[in-house]
């Protein structure tokens, strides 16, 4: 009976979303549910949270399911037949509106590096431009792709005592969260007319006093990391020389021949082949009556979610939000969104110390002071340098005295 | 000379529009239909035409009267691009002599089009008018423009909000 | 009203076919989960989102909308400097990146002179090089093609050496670069002359201490009409399907036959006079104006700073060849 009860309860709460949630003051009402837990004397580690007992490790992932606080976006926009007296004075009232400092409460308490915990800052929304070559010192050449990061924010915080209460069909609630170390953040980029969405989308910005943003998207963050809702992002959130992870979308091909998709070699052009030009070979044997599943055939190219890991961030122009990253195969179009996080790699993890470690939670421009228009690492050329010269040295010739030394030391 | 940069010229229409030009007589089929219609809109100043032929054409319309306003009528390869995009010959002499100086301090497009209603019932083609620009023709969209919606409920609302707003304003200021 | 029921059930019909290759088309694209290229710079401009007003988001102002007129000097800049020109598809543009782009080009220009020259001049390069003798490498050659558009853009020389072939692609940005001398300034028939791959080799070998010609000031840039004869099959690419000009083909009587030659797939007559693709394969006027001032600006700053960059040119030539071998430290 009781479990009946849990997964009613839950149920309600999954299906409002974190908006409806702040402000109905739902959020004690979790009691219920963590009551129970201690009564019974379960872990939440132990415990697997999901309702839903199917399998799914064969799900397909190219369909588009709705996620449980799915709200629908676009909407108005519709010609009313405004005056033009009316239309400018609307514009008028946005710019007021949102030229106010969005930051409505105090501020909060900033947290710091923690040497001996989890340190998870939140990442950036960024758009990537392109790619172009830079040299190195020793005049080697890299490839570099440009990203943006155009008018990014902080949107929302769930923590994890919230979170926790969400179902997730994917993964565990606990894995996720890390034992209810981990909240939830939201950043968003590209602020654009709230006249174009629906009041249900714009609930999710009320909190923060923001437009409302074009992307949006989530980032885990430890206890000590959190960033007040409302808050500017910037480039200089990354330092120079340290490593990311990026992950966006690839480039979509829909439909593809098995030659395309997985470079497989065809038939022969002539020789007497016919039908069998551009066509895979067999599909398996009869032992199992069945193809084994993973099998490379025809089918949608591209468009999957991908991600690169511990690429080296080689410069940072402030001026335009603009990152310099290692490599030229970003996945993605040019001005896709991207997704940027410091690198989970623990080589990365490994080079920071209390002393010199990102700016944390992020960085806060300082008024007062101005940074640099650009950052370089050290290894690379600048362009305002003169040319690249290799000095010449003399390699002195062993005469036998020295050789007979050497000799004579090593023995 | 004009405001065309690469991107602007850029008019949408689907590749399936595309398709339907070039379905049964190629890639010089659909030139062929281009070239006609644009020396029907030099004639007549006024055409009704399919959605899907009607907006490709009107870039090729624009392009040449933008590179007639550049060259002029003693260049040479202008004049063999003229000739080869007009089929009636005798409107070579009325694009570079009327059509040239009615444009020369206009930036832009210098065509426009409109939707017209689909037919209903009908086979749910589309259809567009499409003019030059300053034609001698009455105009289509008079009766639009001297029309006003002051009078319409979210006006009458905005007007209220309006003096609404400004006295919130200038009370804050005092206080 | 015979009519209507006889067509309703064919738009009913039609509807969901057609949703569906929209659907498609859109699905089949690569544009998902971008920003269209108008919306960006509409953001980039927008002063709705709080952060505009921070210290550093945001691009400059629009520039305002003239009628462009150049004069002939100004026009000549695209033949002059092909590497300041964007890429012509639309599809892989983005104005910041090519203002950056061009701020670094700008700043390697006043570091070394670049000179003017074209495909088809004979020139000689000199590189650091970490492995040769002397630290510094020179190569003589004609110039055979120019590539890619930016910091991206690259010249390849070729040379005939003890009756090899030899060809190498320089970055004209790249910063081990020391020197580009022009030594014969003149243009070919062709924009790409890599058919000198299937051609004797006399008609690619220069030898390394060719002297420079000069040419009088005020002078034209000279077009050399040479042709040259190609070799007998088996070729590199099919250069007798390619419209050159500078190219004597061997004497086969297919070639003289009119419907070989308009078999081949770079056939196009109807491409000749579509004037949309001309448009979009190329770059506007319009396109042109930001670099057409960033360039006179480059230019004005150069020749007021001429005589501190010879200079410094002195300097780094002394640097060549040095007399003295520095301390081991370094290495």
């Amino acid at each position: 009976m009781l479990k009946l009860n849990i997964q009613s309860a839950r149920a309600i709460l999954s299906s409002l979303t974190h908006a409806n949630v702040v402000k109905t003051g739902l959020v004690n009402d979790t009691n219920l549910v963590t009551s129970y837990y201690l009564t019974n004397k379960l872990d939440t580690q132990s415990h697997n949270f999901s309702i839903n007992y199917q399998q799914v490790a064969y799900y397909r992932r190219n369909n588009f399911t709705r996620p449980f606080n799915w709200v629908k976006r676009r909407g108005g926009g519709y010609d009313e037949n405004i005056n033009t007296d009316n239309k400018e004075f609307l514009n008028q009232v946005l710019l007021d509106k949102y030229s106010e400092s969005p930051l409505k409460e105090a501020p909060w308490k900033k947290g710091e590096y923690n040497a001996n915990s989890i340190n998870k800052r939140l990442g950036l929304l960024g758009i990537k431009l392109g790619s172009i070559p830079q040299w190195t010192k020793d005049g080697k050449k890299i490839h570099t792709t440009l990203i943006q990061v155009l008018d990014n924010h902080v949107i929302d915080y769930i923590p994890p005592e919230v979170l926790i209460e969400r179902n997730n069909i994917y993964n565990s609630n606990a894995k996720r969260t890390k034992n209810g170390n981990l909240g939830m953040a939201i950043v968003g980029a590209i602020s654009s007319d709230p006249r174009n969405y629906t009041p249900q989308y714009l609930d999710i910005f009320k909190n923060a006093g923001v437009p409302p943003k074009r992307k949006l998207t989530k980032f885990m963050v430890s206890q000590n990391a959190v960033v007040q809702p409302g808050t500017p992002l910037y480039a200089a959130h990354f330092r120079v020389g340290d490593y990311i992870d990026v992950g966006s979308h690839t480039i979509g091909f829909g439909f593809q021949g098995v030659m395309k998709r997985w470079g497989f070699k065809g038939g022969p052009r002539s020789h007497g082949s016919t039908k069998f030009h551009r066509k895979r070979g067999t599909i398996g044997s009869g032992r199992d009556r069945r193809p084994i599943k993973g099998m490379k055939m025809a089918g949608r190219m591209g468009s999957k979610w991908r991600q690169l890991m511990g690429l080296k961030i080689w410069r940072i122009n402030n001026k335009y939000n603009i990152l310099y990253i290692h490599g030229p195969v970003i996945p993605g179009p040019t001005h896709s969104y991207v997704r940027i996080t410091d690198s989970c790699l623990p080589k990365n993890r490994e080079r920071f110390t209390a002393e010199s470690h990102p700016p944390f939670p992020t960085y806060y421009p300082d008024q007062n002071q101005a940074i640099a228009e650009e950052f370089f690492d050290e290894e690379l050329h600048k362009y305002t340098d003169p040319t690249i010269t290799f000095e010449t040295f003399e390699v002195k010739k062993i005469t036998k005295r020295d050789g007979a030394k050497i000799a004579r030391i090593k023995s | 000379m004009s405001n065309l940069t690469a991107g602007k010229l850029l008019i949408p229409y689907s590749r399936l529009a595309r398709k339907k030009i070039t379905k049964f007589t190629g890639p010089q089929g659909r030139i062929d239909k281009i070239r006609g219609i644009i020396s029907d809109l030099l004639r007549l100043e006024r055409i009704e035409i399919p959605n899907f032929v009607g907006y490709e054409s009107r870039q090729y319309a624009e392009r040449l009267i933008d590179l007639a306003k550049k060259y002029g009528d003693k260049h040479e390869g202008m004049m063999e691009m003229a000739d080869y995009w007009i089929i009636e010959k005798d409107l070579i002499p009325k694009l570079f002599q009327v059509i040239v100086p009615r444009y020369e301090n206009k930036l832009g497009p210098y065509t426009q089009v409109f939707k017209l209603p689909e037919e209903y019932p009908g086979k749910g083609i589309k259809n567009i008018c499409m003019e030059l620009k300053d034609n001698a023709l009455p105009p289509i969209q008079a009766a639009m423009s001297n029309r006003t919606h002051n009078n319409s409920l979210t006006n009458i609302l905005i007007d209220a909000y309006k003096k609404d707003y400004k006295f919130r304003t200038e009370q804050n200021k005092f206080n | 009203m015979f009519q209507l029921y006889e067509k309703i059930p064919y738009l009913l019909a039609r509807q969901p076919n057609a949703l569906k290759q929209t659907i498609q088309t859109i699905a089949a694209r690569n544009y998902t989960n971008t920003v269209p290229n108008r919306i960006l710079e509409k953001a980039r401009r927008s002063k709705l989102g709080a952060a505009a007003k921070g210290p550093s988001v945001g691009s400059d102002e629009r520039p305002k909308l003239e009628q462009a007129e150049y004069s002939q000097a100004e026009r000549d800049y695209k033949y002059i400097y092909p590497d300041f020109l964007p890429n012509p598809v639309y599809y892989f543009r983005d104005k910041i990146r090519e203002k950056l782009e061009r701020i670094d080009m700008i700043n390697r220009r006043k570091q070394i002179t670049i000179p003017e020259f074209y495909v088809g001049s004979i020139m000689a390069v000199t590189v650091s090089d970490p492995y040769a003798p002397g630290k510094s490498n020179r190569f003589v050659g004609i110039c055979i093609r120019r590539d890619e558009y930016g910091l991206k853009h690259s010249f390849t020389l070729r040379n005939v050496i003890d009756g090899l072939g030899v060809e190498i692609m320089y970055d004209l940005y790249n910063p081990t670069i020391r020197s580009i001398e022009v030594l014969k300034l003149e243009k070919r028939l062709d924009d790409n002359l890599s058919y000198l791959q299937d051609s004797p080799p006399e008609y690619s070998t220069i030898p390394f201490d060719f002297e420079p010609v000069k040419l009088l000031p005020g002078m034209k840039v000279p077009v050399n009409m040479t042709k040259v004869p190609l070799k007998n099959k088996p070729w590199r690419h099919a250069w007798d399907r390619k419209a050159l000009r500078g190219v004597i083909l061997p004497e086969i009587k297919r070639y003289q036959h009119e419907e070989y030659m308009n078999s081949s797939s770079d056939f196009k007559p109807y491409e000749k006079w579509d004037l949309m693709k001309n448009y979009r394969e190329t770059i506007h006027d319009d396109d042109h104006r930001e670099i057409v001032q960033d360039i006179k600006k480059f230019e004005s700053e150069i020749t007021d700073k001429q005589e501190i960059v010879t200079a410094a040119k002195k300097l780094v030539r002394t640097r060549h060849i040095p007399k003295e071998t520095p301390s081991n430290e370094k290495k």
